[in-house]
């Protein structure tokens, strides 16, 4: 069976072709994508990814509000006993808080202009560690 | 899965607790774990309680966003909900976009319902079937009032959704189709409710009419069920409560007439029928001997011939 990932949009921006994007490169490179749709609160984005059971949640933001949301949402995950998924974030995302939420536990955070094909390698080398998965 | 896991994971599916029921559904989507199968020895028992209903109809007719008012309908009513939601896998590179939760928003924040979104699989339908039985039995356990079964956007012959729930909704919108469309044979003479959706487009009150007229040629027996044809507007909701009202009637009439026995009896035979396929789908690379295909490549037996050989080998293997 092939890895799930969850591709979430939390916060206000309703601007979602770059999560579109994603979600399009991750299904043709084989692996089943679940899309939240835009303006997710991070208590449903992380009660989705509790109920479909994902290896990974790939969060997509380009308000601002990054550093509240994206700590948010991994808080929840882990009080709702998710605490071996992987989080990637992606959107307009200053370098200069990139460390922090690294700190948080976002795992990467690829930029605009970052290549498909690059984060479908980061996401083949990262799940292909966990058992069952591709 | 070690045993004292599983006998937790199983305490955790009864009780109806939400990461229990999402683990037990992902070890049965997983046919390659062994513990998927314990799993389901171990629930079964607790399940059997659960109204199952089925989704379908073409793709784009609004079948997610209709679930989405079912369900919130059903929650008023103070119905807990399992949610069921197929899309298609890919052929080329078998992995998938399941997009439905997308219509179903507002119910992610509810914990009456649980959703869970699956791919169809690249092998056959008769292998999909057996994983949907299994994860509705998840569901039934977890002590969830209803089920509703989302199929991916259907044809006219897929029928199996019939033989997994007890009543089957068959969606469709005013511009799609007419009276020709709705006289053919397959879905649609498996289904129990028909739901024109969209119906604050133009036109819908004709597709009523049509679809109406169509049913009412139907050669029934006195007292068989008349399937009920209803507007909804999933979009705002309004037809939601019509359509709830038509499941309890369905519910009633198949009690009244023996049908739901019927219908209950015949999941059982169609699921055990998929486990035996599957099992013996599995069975079959290992009764093809190589050296035999060098005999059929030199045309000394035929494949009629040697697949008599073939299963005759089986039987004894398993007498």
């Amino acid at each position: 069976m092939p890895a799930r990932v969850l591709i979430a949009k939390p916060g206000l921006d309703g601007h979602d072709r770059g999560a579109k994007v994603i979600v399009r490169a991750l299904r043709d490179a084989g692996f089943e994508v679940i899309y939240t749709g835009i303006r997710q609160t991070p208590e449903m984005i992380a009660e989705a990814a509790m109920q479909e059971d994902v290896d990974c949640v790939g969060l997509s933001l380009l308000s601002g509000s990054h550093m509240t949301l994206f700590p948010r949402v991994i808080d929840l995950m882990k009080e709702k006993g998710l605490k071996d998924v992987l989080i990637f974030g992606g959107g307009i995302i200053p370098g200069e808080d990139v460390p922090k939420l690294k700190k948080k536990g976002v795992d990467k955070i690829f930029g605009p202009g970052t290549p498909t094909q690059e984060i479908v390698r980061y996401l083949r080398e990262k799940l292909s560690k966990k058992p069952h998965k591709n | 899965m070690l045993p004292f896991e599983l006998k937790e994971l199983v305490l955790g599916v009864i009780s109806g607790e939400a990461r229990a029921i999402s683990r037990a559904l992902s070890l049965i989507e997983r046919n390659s774990d062994p513990s998927g199968e314990k799993l389901l020895q171990r629930i079964y028992p607790y399940g059997g309680n659960t109204r199952i209903v089925g989704i379908t109809g073409a793709v784009g007719v609004g079948k997610s966003s209709l679930i989405f008012q079912l369900a919130r309908a059903l929650r008023k009513r103070g119905h807990t909900v399992g949610v069921i939601s197929i899309d298609p896998t890919s052929p080329i590179s078998h992995g998938a976009f399941l997009g439905d939760r997308v219509r179903m928003q507002d119910l992610t924040a509810d914990q009456g319902v649980f959703i869970r979104s699956v791919a169809g699989g690249a092998d056959s339908v008769e292998s999909l079937t057996r994983k949907i039985f299994g994860l509705v039995h998840v569901m039934e356990a977890s002590g969830k009032h209803f089920v509703l079964v989302e199929t991916m956007g259907s044809g006219q012959s897929d029928c199996l959704i019939a033989k997994v729930a007890q009543s089957t909704l068959y969606v469709s919108i005013p511009s799609l189709g007419d009276e020709i469309q709705a006289m053919k044979a397959g879905i649609l003479e498996m289904s129990d409710i028909v739901v024109i959706n969209k119906a604050d487009h133009e036109g819908t009150d004709r597709a009523i009419t049509w679809w109406k007229n169509i049913f009412s040629l139907e050669t029934r027996k006195s007292g068989a069920w008349k399937t009920p044809i209803l507007a909804v507007n999933s979009l705002t909701g309004e037809g939601a409560g019509p359509i709830l009202t038509a499941i309890d009637d369905h519910e009633r009439h198949m009690k009244d007439s023996g049908e739901w026995e019927r219908r209950k009896k015949e999941a059982i035979r169609t699921e055990v029928k998929m486990l035996i396929l599957e099992r013996l789908r599995s069975e079959i690379e290992t009764r093809v001997n190589e050296n035999d295909i060098g005999g059929l490549l030199e045309r000394k037996t035929d494949p009629l011939a040697y697949i008599d050989k073939a299963l005759r080998k089986k039987r004894k293997t398993y007498a």
